[in-house]
C-alpha cells in the first residue's frame, strides 16, 4: 500500500468529481418544524400546485429539488450525457359513487426510477390553484410500498375518507370530485401512475357511528377496579387488527382502529398464569377518520402521585366529529370521568404535577378540518383553572408534553423539531435543555428532586449518529453531563430511570438490526435487541440487567429501588419478570397470552404504581 | 408565545455557506449516492444545518460539518441501496466478480461504509476522526476500513 496508490486515487477521484456538472439550484428556506412526512407533504403540495395551476406535467420549474439526470434501479454518478428527469408521476381519480367512492379500494401501478429498495411515497389529493378561489382539498400519504428490482410497483389501497391540509389550507372529509394521486417527484420519475378503481373489493366498512353520549359508558369501558393495597406494575396494551408492521397498513385510514387497554400484575406474588392480571379498562386513543395520528399516552406521567387515579387522552364524541380529551379514570373507585370537553380541541400528552394538584397538556385546534398546535394548557385536576402557558408554535401538530419535573415549577417538552425544552412556570420563560435532540418518545426522561434532577435519553448528532444518556442539576440544564455515550448505527439509548433513593439510573439500548433475512422469500422480521441498563450517576460501571432479541423490553425500577421490573413482550403474548439491577434473581411474576393470530398486541410499560 | 427570531444577516450567512460550499457538497453526494439523490443530500444537509442552535457561532467549521453530515445522509441512503441489493443477490445467487470496472462502477461494489470512507478521505481530504464521526464508528478503524476499500478497487480497476 504506497503514499503513490493514494495519491493516484485522490486524483483519480478529484478528476470524476470535475467532471459532474452542479446543477444550479437555490437553497431550500429552512421548513416549517414539521415531521419529515409533513416536509415530504409540503414537497409534494408545491408540486401538486403546479400541476393543477399550470395543466402541464413540469415539476422540474415548481420544486427546489431536481434532480438533473436520470437516475437507473442502480445508483449511478450522474453525467451530463444522460436524459433529464421526465415529469413525476402524477395519475388522477375522480371520487364518486360510480366510479371509485369515497373509501373504496383503488390499484395503483408505476414504474419509477427511485433508489432500489426504497420506498415509492404515494400521497392522494389536491393542492390550492393558483389565481383561483378553489378551496384546496389537501392531501394524505397513502403509504409507502416496496418496488421490485425493475423499479415497478403495484398495490392496492384503500382511499382515505379525511385530508389533512398542505400548509394550512384545505384538508377535512373527502368529497366527490377529481384528485391527484402522486409520489414524491424525486423518488419515481418515469412515467404516470396508473390507478384504476377495483371494483372485485367491496367498499369497506367505515367505523361504526357510536351514539353519543360517550363518557363514561362509551369512550372508557372499566372492567375491573383495582385493589387499595399491594404493588402492581400497570402496562399499556394495545391491541391491533393488523400488524402495525404491515406497510400497507402503516398509515391513513385503512388501519383500523387499535384498541388499549390497562392491565395491572401484581408484583408481590408469583403467578405463572393469568388469574391474578387485572384487566382495569379498555379505551381507544385514536381518531378513526383519515390521517388523524393517535395519542400517545405514556402511563408513568399520567399518574395522580397517590396512583389513585390516572389520566388518559381517548377518543371522545361520536365518529364524525370524533376528537380527543381528557378523561381521569379512579381506579380504585372504577369510575371515568371528563376531564376536558372543548369541542374544538384534540387535547393529547396529558401529565400529571407531582404536587397531584394539575394537569398538562397539549391542545391541537380543530377548525374546519385543519388542526394546528395550539400550545400547552395546563388545567387543575378536578377540572377547573383552565390556563394556556405556552403558546401555539407556528407548525402544525409539533409539541408533546413529556412530564413535570421534580418540584412541579416546570414542564419538559419536546417541540416539532425534537428539541427538549423546559417550561418554567414561575417565570413563563423556557429553554432548551442541552443541544440534543430527542428519539426515543416521550419516556426517554425522568425528573426528581435533589441534584442531580434530570436524567434523559439523547440523540446528539445529525441523524442521530450518538446517543448520550445525560444528567443535568437543573431545568435551565446546569451542570448538564453525558454520563454514557454511543456511536454504532441503528442503536438507540431510550427510558431513563433513577432508581428510588440513589443516584443509580437504568435505561434501556436499542439495537435495530439493518440486517434483512429471508424466510421463505419473504423478509423477516428485523432482528432487533433490545438490552436494560443500569449504571451509577457518573456512567462508568454501566452494566447489561438482561438482553432480549425479537422483543419489546420496557422497564421500571420498583418502588423500593431493590428489583427492576421488566415486560419482555412478543407480539401476541407477554411475561413480567423481577430481576435484581446486577442481573441476578430473574423471575417470573406474570405471564399472559395475547390476542388472536389476527390480532397484534403492543406493548408499553408505563408506570409501576404502588401501595402499602 | 416565544419564538426565537433569527438575527439580522442569517440569511446572508447560509447563501454564503450554501454558495461556497454547494459544488464539493454536491459532488461528493454524487460520488455516493449518484446524481439523482445528489440534491436531496445537500439540501438534507443544509436543513439539518440550519435546525441547529447558533450554527455560525457553535460550529467552528461550518464546512466540515456540512461534509461529514451530508456523508451521513448519504449513508443512510446507501445502506438502504445495499440492503436491497443484498435481498436481490441472495434471489439471484452466482454473479461473479467483475474486473477492468471504471470508477464509478468500482466505487458503485464497495460497502456503504468503504464507499463512504474513500469519498471523504481521497475526495473531501477529511481526516480519521472526522471520517470515524460521519460512519459513527471510532478512529482506530479508518484505517483499516481505507485499506480494504483499496484493495477492492485495486482488484476491481485492474
Amino acid at each position: 500500500m504506497s503514499d503513490e496508490e493514494e495519491r493516484d486515487l485522490a486524483r483519480r477521484l478529484r478528476a470524476r468529481a470535475d467532471a459532474i456538472v452542479v446543477p444550479s439550484v437555490p437553497l431550500r428556506r429552512r421548513r416549517q418544524p414539521a415531521s419529515r412526512a409533513l416536509a415530504f407533504a409540503a414537497i409534494t403540495a408545491v408540486l401538486v400546485l403546479g400541476v393543477l395551476a399550470g395543466g402541464a406535467l413540469n415539476a422540474r420549474r415548481l420544486t427546489a429539488v431536481t434532480p438533473v439526470t436520470a437516475g437507473s434501479p442502480a445508483p449511478s454518478v450522474g453525467t451530463t450525457t444522460e436524459p433529464p428527469c421526465p415529469p413525476p408521476l402524477v395519475g388522477t381519480l375522480i371520487v364518486c359513487p360510480a366510479v371509485a367512492p369515497i373509501g373504496s379500494v383503488v390499484r395503483i401501478s408505476g414504474l419509477g426510477c427511485h433508489t432500489p429498495g426504497g420506498p415509492a411515497i404515494i400521497y392522494f389529493g389536491s393542492a390550492p390553484q393558483v389565481g383561483t378561489s378553489v378551496t384546496p382539498a389537501g392531501s394524505a400519504e397513502l403509504g409507502r410500498f416496496p418496488v421490485d428490482a425493475d423499479g415497478r410497483f403495484e398495490v392496492t389501497v384503500t382511499l382515505p375518507t379525511v385530508l389533512l391540509p398542505i400548509q394550512g389550507q384545505g384538508g377535512g372529509a373527502v368529497t366527490p370530485g377529481s384528485y391527484a394521486i402522486y409520489s414524491k417527484p424525486a423518488e419515481l420519475c418515469r412515467t404516470a401512475l396508473t390507478v384504476t378503481p377495483d371494483q372485485s373489493r367491496a367498499s369497506p366498512t367505515l367505523p361504526p357511528t357510536v351514539p353519543g353520549p360517550v363518557l363514561p359508558s362509551g369512550t372508557v369501558r372499566i372492567q375491573n377496579a383495582l385493589p387499595a393495597s399491594g404493588e402492581w406494575a400497570l402496562i399499556l396494551r394495545r391491541t391491533f387488527d393488523q400488524s402495525p408492521n404491515q406497510p400497507n397498513q402503516a398509515s391513513g385510514p385503512a388501519r383500523p382502529p387499535t384498541t388499549d387497554s390497562i392491565i395491572a400484575v401484581p408484583l408481590s406474588a408469583r403467578v405463572t398464569t393469568q388469574r391474578d392480571t387485572l384487566n382495569l379498562l379498555s379505551f381507544t386513543s385514536q381518531v378513526t377518520e383519515g390521517a388523524r395520528p393517535r395519542t400517545d399516552n405514556l402511563l408513568r406521567a399520567q399518574f395522580s402521585p397517590d396512583g389513585h387515579r390516572l389520566v388518559l387522552s381517548v377518543t371522545v364524541g361520536a365518529a364524525a366529529d370524533a376528537r380527543l380529551g381528557l378523561v381521569v379514570i379512579d381506579l380504585i373507585a372504577g369510575t371515568a370521568s371528563a376531564l376536558t370537553t372543548d369541542a374544538a380541541y384534540d387535547d393529547d400528552t396529558p401529565a400529571w404535577s407531582p404536587t397531584g394538584d394539575d394537569i398538562a397538556f397539549v391542545r391541537t385546534r380543530i377548525a374546519s378540518g385543519s388542526f394546528r398546535d395550539a400550545g400547552i394548557w395546563v388545567i387543575r385536576a378536578d377540572g377547573g383553572g383552565l390556563r394556556q402557558v405556552l403558546g401555539g408554535a407556528d407548525a402544525i401538530r409539533g409539541t408533546s408534553v413529556y412530564s413535570w419535573n421534580g418540584d412541579a415549577t416546570g414542564i419538559g417538552y419536546a417541540d416539532g423539531l425534537g428539541s427538549y425544552n423546559v417550561l418554567d412556570l414561575t417565570t413563563g420563560q423556557h429553554a432548551r435543555l442541552g443541544a440534543f435532540t430527542v428519539q426515543t418518545g416521550r419516556g426517554m426522561a425522568d425528573w426528581r428532586t435533589g441534584r442531580p434532577a434530570f436524567v434523559g435519553a439523547f440523540a446528539d448528532s445529525p441523524n442521530g449518529g450518538r446517543r448520550s444518556l445525560v444528567t443535568a442539576d437543573d431545568e435551565r440544564g446546569g451542570g448538564a453531563r453525558t454520563v454514557r455515550s454511543g456511536t454504532e448505527l441503528n442503536t438507540y439509548f431510550a427510558a431513563a430511570r433513577w432508581r428510588p433513593g440513589s443516584n443509580d439510573v437504568l435505561y434501556v439500548e436499542l439495537f435495530q438490526d439493518p440486517n434483512v433475512q429471508l424466510v421463505g422469500g419473504s423478509p423477516a422480521a428485523p432482528k432487533n435487541t433490545r438490552t436494560v441498563y443500569a449504571t451509577d450517576e457518573s456512567g462508568r460501571t454501566p452494566r447489561a440487567v438482561v438482553s432480549k432479541v425479537y422483543s419489546s423490553l420496557f422497564a421500571e425500577w420498583t418502588h423500593d429501588g431493590r428489583d427492576i421490573v421488566y415486560v419482555d413482550g412478543l407480539g401476541v403474548a407477554g411475561s413480567v419478570h423481577l430481576i435484581a439491577p446486577d442481573g441476578t434473581n430473574d423471575r417470573v411474576v406474570s405471564a399472559y397470552g395475547g390476542a388472536p393470530e389476527s390480532k397484534m398486541d403492543w406493548l408499553d410499560l408505563a408506570v409501576l404504581a404502588v401501595y402499602r | 408565545m416565544r419564538i426565537s427570531r433569527p438575527e439580522v444577516g442569517l440569511d446572508d450567512q447560509w447563501d454564503r455557506l450554501y454558495r461556497s460550499s454547494r459544488d464539493e457538497l454536491y459532488r461528493g453526494a454524487c460520488l455516493l449516492v449518484g446524481a439523482h439523490d445528489a440534491e436531496e443530500v445537500v439540501q438534507e444537509a443544509f436543513e439539518r444545518a440550519m435546525r441547529e442552535r447558533d450554527f455560525f457561532t457553535r460550529i467552528e467549521n461550518p464546512g466540515g460539518w456540512l461534509r461529514v453530515v451530508a456523508a451521513r445522509f448519504a449513508l443512510t441512503r446507501l445502506r438502504r441501496q445495499e440492503r436491497w441489493q443484498r435481498v436481490q443477490s441472495m434471489l439471484r445467487p452466482g454473479a461473479a466478480p467483475e474486473r477492468d470496472l471504471d470508477l464509478d462502477a468500482a466505487l458503485n461494489r464497495l460497502p456503504a461504509n468503504q464507499r463512504t470512507a474513500v469519498v471523504l478521505r481521497y475526495y473531501h481530504g477529511l481526516d480519521y476522526d472526522e471520517i470515524a464521526e460521519a460512519l459513527g464508528v471510532v478512529a482506530a478503524s479508518i484505517g483499516p476500513i481505507l485499506t480494504r476499500a483499496r484493495a477492492s478497487l485495486r482488484e476491481a480497476l485492474r
